[in-house]
């Protein structure tokens, strides 16, 4: 009797929302002449104050200059990515949906080709050929070389012959980011064996850790690492290596320091400031510049194909003071809660830089000159064969 | 008393939890300075606002009818199993394996990469079972580790064996279910949900093994008495709980993007342990099921509206979603606590909703030969 009664309701439920399923409300809203700026992030989202920040602060940049409407909106898991895009595509009232993250790389394109009227961008990806997505990619080996070539003086000054970086999971960005550091350091190497010491060796280990979204496990894996020797650690995980700022600090702190070794590096942001004293720079990956230059593009009209951002067009490098200015005052404007008065944590950090020899800038001057004329160039690794190779090679 | 409750009040009493849950969510987002009007106007648009929201939360409703089931399915013979996880994502590891690396006619690749995921499942359910019956193993313990082992052992294969950069290979066109709706991303796969939904029902009350079942699991010793088999029974409810998994499996990855596992198994998510909470909303009853995993999809769908549209931050939209969510499975699991003392054995066999102890003889019986055996 009873389950005669569920079932009744369960039927007219079912009726109720096929009945809606009817109606279809019709919705194809055109929106403003323009459209929103509409920021789509994998389930890592903002928060992570480096990669996903940055994406949202280029499109607030965007927004204010070109006065479009900003929309954002997390994913909730990989099942809702094709779904999510097609509910903005549909809805009409985004200029340019810009996807932010490797993840998107299944969905970003499907959805391209079902709505060929919708422009997309791709943070990180590539456009596929599709002419209405286009690729905003980063020569991430710019940013990850020069934090090599700091990192493994500033081990070799502090009598170490080991440094390392946490890393996020098996994807081309963090490929090129690892390519650079471990071109970095053995460059660093022969430059410290030409001008300094004689005989100095460095070895690079990089753990991934497979996600992007987990401090806790960034600590354990930077922990292991500083155990093993690895006193300069670059964080390539995204919310991930904010764990390994953590260590890093206990470590120097254990030690009576205020300031490191043992030193961290940031990723993409300048994130001196999470840690003002122990996080000596950040390679610059700017996804800000990405995300800016993926509205501009859809405004001017010359969309599609791929932009590739490095050290020349200013969207890959090493943290200079002014950047870290710069990240403070939206640390500030953010409310996250920094480690003193926004001048303390300057000073700290520029105190970081001059306890380091200051033959590591003369260094790195070098270097990043050689790399703007052409002299050097840096390792690919856009496949598993060619970061295997640099592992090899760059060890 | 309770266990006396109808359809109709079951309903209604989800109804006022539902409310409540709402309205505590609405506070909460008042609090933090965000409109609940707006937000829940968005999260009820993208949900069931047009037919391709109906058809994303059909879609998200698809594998959770499943996960629900292998639950219900242990309730009901009076066991905690809780390893539909593992089960799953062994379901979608054979359903790679099957659906990517095999040759087979388009008519014949999607049934057996199906069928094979299911039997995948099963087969992940046989250990626990075995523990169970020979060393009198507690299955949320063994379960529990099962789900484990399943999860770094798929993790493996996909990186080890079959890894396409951050995922596996993706299963061929022909093992993938066809779309019932262009543009969406609803698929066949609810035809299988509701299917294996409807089996459940009629085995569990139209078959006699299904009588048993629920039997031994209201009373095992008042069922061994009345002749049924506790044992066997036992095994058929980690089996069919299996099966059901391993078919969540197999829609996740046949039936949409990325169709493929990731390395990370992200896009797997929390399926099997999802599946509990749907079953103790639906409580524990197929048809209760159905609609507690479209009310779950529905929430999975709105989700990304009330940012979209509402500007409500990711963080906030979860604890608001989890907060309706507790509400709803408050009566089932307040009951649940309240009816453990009685029934030490089987805490959560009661299904008292109703919609479990139909009031077939079976049931009464074995509830009058317990009381009789506690008098």
């Amino acid at each position: 009797m009873r389950s005669w009664r569920v079932l009744t309701l369960g039927v007219l439920t079912l009726a109720g929302l096929l009945g809606v399923w009817g109606l279809d409300a019709g919705q194809t809203a055109v929106g403003q002449a323009q459209g929103a700026i509409c920021l789509y992030f994998d389930q890592t989202g903002p928060g992570d104050l480096s990669f996903n920040d940055m994406a949202l602060l280029g499109a607030q940049r965007a927004s204010e200059a070109f006065g479009l409407e900003l929309r954002t909106a997390t994913a909730a898991g990989e099942a809702s990515y094709l779904p999510d895009l097609q509910t903005f595509a549909r809805s009409g009232e985004c200029l340019v949906i810009i996807g932010v993250g490797f993840l998107l790389f299944d969905a970003l394109p499907e959805a391209a080709r079902q709505f060929p009227d919708q422009k997309f961008a791709f943070i990180d990806g590539p456009s596929f050929d599709l002419p209405n997505l286009l690729g905003v990619l980063f020569r991430e080996q710019e940013a990850g070389a020069p934090v090599g070539v700091v990192a493994a003086l500033v081990a070799l000054a502090n009598g170490d012959s080991l440094i390392g970086a946490v890393a996020g999971a098996e994807i081309p960005p963090v490929w090129r980011y690892e390519a650079g550091y471990r071109f970095g350091a053995h460059w660093a190497v022969d430059w410290y064996n030409r001008h300094v010491g004689e005989g100095a060796s460095i070895e690079v280990r990089v753990p991934y850790t497979g996600r992007f979204d987990d401090p806790a496990l960034g600590k354990t894996t930077a922990e292991a690492l500083i155990r093993e020797g690895a006193r300069n650690l670059l964080g390539i995980a995204g919310g991930t290596h904010l764990g390994m700022f953590d260590a890093v600090e206990e470590a120097a702190r254990a030690e009576g320091r205020e300031i490191g070794p043992p030193f961290a590096y940031g990723a993409d942001a300048a994130q001196e400031y999470v840690k003002p004293g122990f996080i000596l720079a950040s390679g610059r990956k700017r996804v800000d510049v990405g995300a800016f230059e993926a509205v501009r593009r859809a405004l001017s009209g010359e969309f599609g194909g791929d932009i590739l951002l490095g050290l020349k067009e200013e969207g890959t490098g090493f943290s200079t003071v002014q950047d870290v200015k710069t990240f403070i005052d939206l640390a500030v404007q953010a409310g996250y809660p920094l480690d003193g008065t926004p001048a303390e944590v300057l000073h700290k950090v520029i105190q970081a830089r001059i306890s380091v020899p200051a033959y590591v800038w003369v260094a790195l001057d070098e270097f990043q000159s050689a790399l703007k004329a052409g002299e050097i160039t840096l390792p690919e690794a856009d496949t598993p064969e060619q970061i295997a190779e640099v592992r090899e090679r760059y060890p | 008393m309770s266990a006396r409750l109808g359809g109709l009040r079951v309903l209604l009493e989800v109804g006022v939890a539902l409310l409540l849950g709402l309205a505590l969510g609405a506070v909460l987002m008042a609090l933090w300075g965000y409109d609940p009007w707006k937000a829940y106007q968005a999260l009820f648009q993208g949900a069931l606002g047009d037919r391709f929201g109906i058809a994303n939360t059909l879609s998200r409703a698809t594998p959770l009818i499943l996960t629900g089931l292998t639950f219900a399915v242990g309730v009901r013979a009076g066991l905690f199993n809780i390893g539909a996880q593992g089960q799953m994502i062994l379901g979608a590891l054979v359903a790679v394996l099957i659906g990517g690396l095999l040759d087979l006619p388009p008519g014949l690749h999607l049934p057996v990469t199906v069928l094979g995921a299911m039997l995948a499942g099963a087969l992940w359910s046989l250990p626990a079972a075995f523990l169970k019956l020979t060393r009198g193993v507690h299955e949320v313990i063994s379960t529990i580790m099962l789900n484990w082992i399943a999860y770094w052992f798929t993790g493996y294969v996909v990186i080890a064996y079959l890894s396409q950069g951050r995922r596996s290979l993706q299963v061929d066109p022909t093992a993938r279910f066809p779309l019932i709706m262009a543009g969406s991303d609803l698929s066949y796969a609810l035809l299988l949900s509701v299917l294996l939904a409807g089996l459940v029902y009629w085995a569990l009350w139209h078959h006699v093994a299904g009588y048993e079942l629920r039997a031994a699991g209201l009373n095992p010793e008042a069922a061994r008495y009345g002749g049924v088999r506790p044992n066997r029974s036992l095994v058929w409810a980690f089996l069919l709980g299996g099966l059901a998994a391993g078919g969540a499996g197999a829609v996740e990855v046949l039936g949409r993007l990325p169709f493929a596992i990731t390395n990370d198994l992200s896009n797997l998510g929390t399926l099997g342990f999802d599946g509990i909470a749907v079953a103790l909303v639906g409580r524990n009853h197929p048809l209760g099921i159905l609609l507690s995993a479209v009310f779950f999809g529905a929430l999975a769908a709105g989700r990304t509206m009330m940012g979209y549209r509402a500007g409500v931050p990711f963080d906030m939209i979860q604890i608001v979603q989890g907060v309706i969510i507790l509400a709803i499975a408050a009566p089932e699991m307040w009951r649940i606590a309240r009816l453990r003392p009685r029934r030490a054995r089987t805490p959560a066999a009661a299904g008292p909703a109703g919609t479990g102890t139909e009031g077939t003889e079976g049931g009464e019986g074995g509830e009058r030969e317990r009381e009789r055996r506690q008098a």
